[in-house]
């Protein structure tokens, strides 16, 4: 019985490192996604109405999907602190704690937009919204391809390694 | 909050307790705050520039702070008035700036770094403008004045409690208030007394918004601050023809100035006005008034 409850254990074990492995990329999927998104908005609030930082900050945390919306919404209380921290470190701030939601590549990504949201002209800001947002948006045609391919290996490997370990050890 | 204070929170915090560790006299009595890059910050007072307490000098992040600070990190938003070379905040301040600017084909872009900033700190000095106030209506009628003083020397100060003081009086008074100085309009409430039936066109440019005021509520005075464009001229004497008297200012620290620039040549030439009122702080008293040629 107690054989039995390890080869369970940790069959099931290996299958959820693989299903983790997957789950990973699908967030940062979506993150990217969220993130390509919420840039298309602020580049149309640029071109219509340019509205002053707090209000465009406010937009993007109301009408963005998850994660965005909760970074965009830290960069907003985070403006009750200008002067003890500039936009940028502000901005820099909100996006390590997205640690879990995307990788250091796509963080350093976003971090770009930091120096140059609320002080250049919006054709400038919008220029480089715009360059981020189809980088991001190369991000996620990579994690998406690579679910694709590796996806189900990933939830197949984890089986196989919690099988191998459960004959092993038996 | 006074004045003072609200200017010096557009510091970041280290340069805003140094401010605020300047003896009361002095808080009371600033006139600007100056912050130069590697420079010793300091307050014009009694039209001197004295340090502020503490000897560090004004680094380029604190000249960003400041900027970031005033524009709530907005500065595309009042980039038109950055383009001038400074802009309002509320309460009425003017923040001016100085740097490197990135320009593209002739045109100013933005300020790419800082080199120095000034705030100018704005007040109300009820009672200021009560001679001159007097002496535009004296007999019953109406009279239409141009103020004038050097930068800094006082016009919008005068020109504000003046608008107060017609206001009240009985006049309705049309205010174009392109920047945002004279009223400080923050949500709709003036952040200065301007009068009881004073009607306020706030952000407009000057010329569009004195025709606005004229067609829009029909004002016995137009008042407006800094005519520099040959376009506020011309909305002027539009406005002085359809019979509305006319407050308004310039540079200039005498009618001979006046004269010698070709734009205000011609505005004299034209009769707009029937007197210049001249501000010299170092006089007692401060305004002096002179009526034009018929």
């Amino acid at each position: 019985m107690l054989k039995l409850l390890g080869a369970v254990l940790l069959t099931g074990g290996g299958l959820t490192l693989g299903l983790k492995a997957v789950g990973g990329l699908v967030r940062r999927a979506e993150a990217l996604s969220a993130f390509s998104a919420a840039l298309g908005l602020l580049e149309g609030e640029l071109a219509l109405r340019s509205p002053p930082m707090p209000d465009l900050l406010d937009i993007l945390a109301r009408q963005a999907k998850p994660p965005a919306a909760e970074f965009f919404d830290a960069c907003g209380r985070g403006l009750a602190g200008l002067g003890e921290s500039s936009f940028r470190e502000i901005w820099a701030r909100a996006l390590e704690s997205l640690e879990g939601a995307l990788d250091r590549e796509d963080r350093d990504i976003l971090l770009e937009l930091g120096p140059v949201l609320g002080r250049y002209d919006g054709e400038e800001q919008r220029r480089a919204v715009s360059g981020v947002r189809q980088r991001l948006a190369g991000q996620e045609k990579l994690v998406r391809d690579k679910l694709r391919r590796e996806g189900r290996a990933y939830g197949t490997l984890g089986l196989t390694l919690g099988l191998f370990l459960t004959i092993l050890l038996l | 909050m006074s004045a003072f204070e609200e200017a010096a929170a557009l510091l970041p915090p280290a340069l805003r307790r140094r401010a605020e560790e300047l003896p009361e006299p002095v808080r009371m009595g600033a006139e600007e705050i100056r912050l130069r890059a590697g420079r010793l910050p300091t307050v014009v007072f009694e039209g001197e520039e004295r340090p502020l307490p503490g000897g560090a000098p004004v680094t380029a992040r604190e000249l960003e702070l400041t900027v970031e600070i005033a524009t709530q990190a907005s500065t595309h938003a009042a980039l038109d008035r950055v383009r001038q070379g400074y802009f309002t905040v509320r309460g009425g301040h003017r923040l001016g700036l100085c740097g490197t600017v990135r320009a593209e084909e002739g045109e100013v872009r933005t300020l790419r770094t800082l080199s120095s900033l000034n705030i100018r700190v704005a007040r109300a000095v009820p009672g200021c403008g009560t001679e001159a106030a007097r002496a535009l209506t004296e007999g019953g009628r109406l009279r239409s004045a141009i103020l004038l003083a050097p930068p800094g020397g006082g016009k919008t100060t005068l020109l504000r409690d003046l608008i107060r003081l017609l206001s009240d009086g009985g006049y309705r008074v049309g205010l174009a208030d392109e920047r945002g100085e004279v009223a400080a309009l923050w949500n709709g409430m003036p952040q200065f007394d301007v009068g009881a039936r004073t009607d306020v066109l706030d952000g407009c440019p000057k010329a569009r918004g004195l025709m606005m005021l004229l067609r829009g509520i029909t004002p016995q005075i137009l008042a407006c601050d800094e005519i520099t464009d040959p376009a506020d001229w011309a909305a002027l004497e539009q406005c002085a023809n359809c019979g509305a008297a006319l407050l308004a200012t310039a540079h200039a620290g005498s009618l001979e100035d006046l004269s010698r620039r070709p734009l205000y040549r011609d505005m004299l030439a034209r009769r707009l006005f029937d007197c210049a009122v001249y501000i010299d702080r170092t006089r007692t008293p401060a305004c002096r008034m002179e009526a034009l040629p018929c």
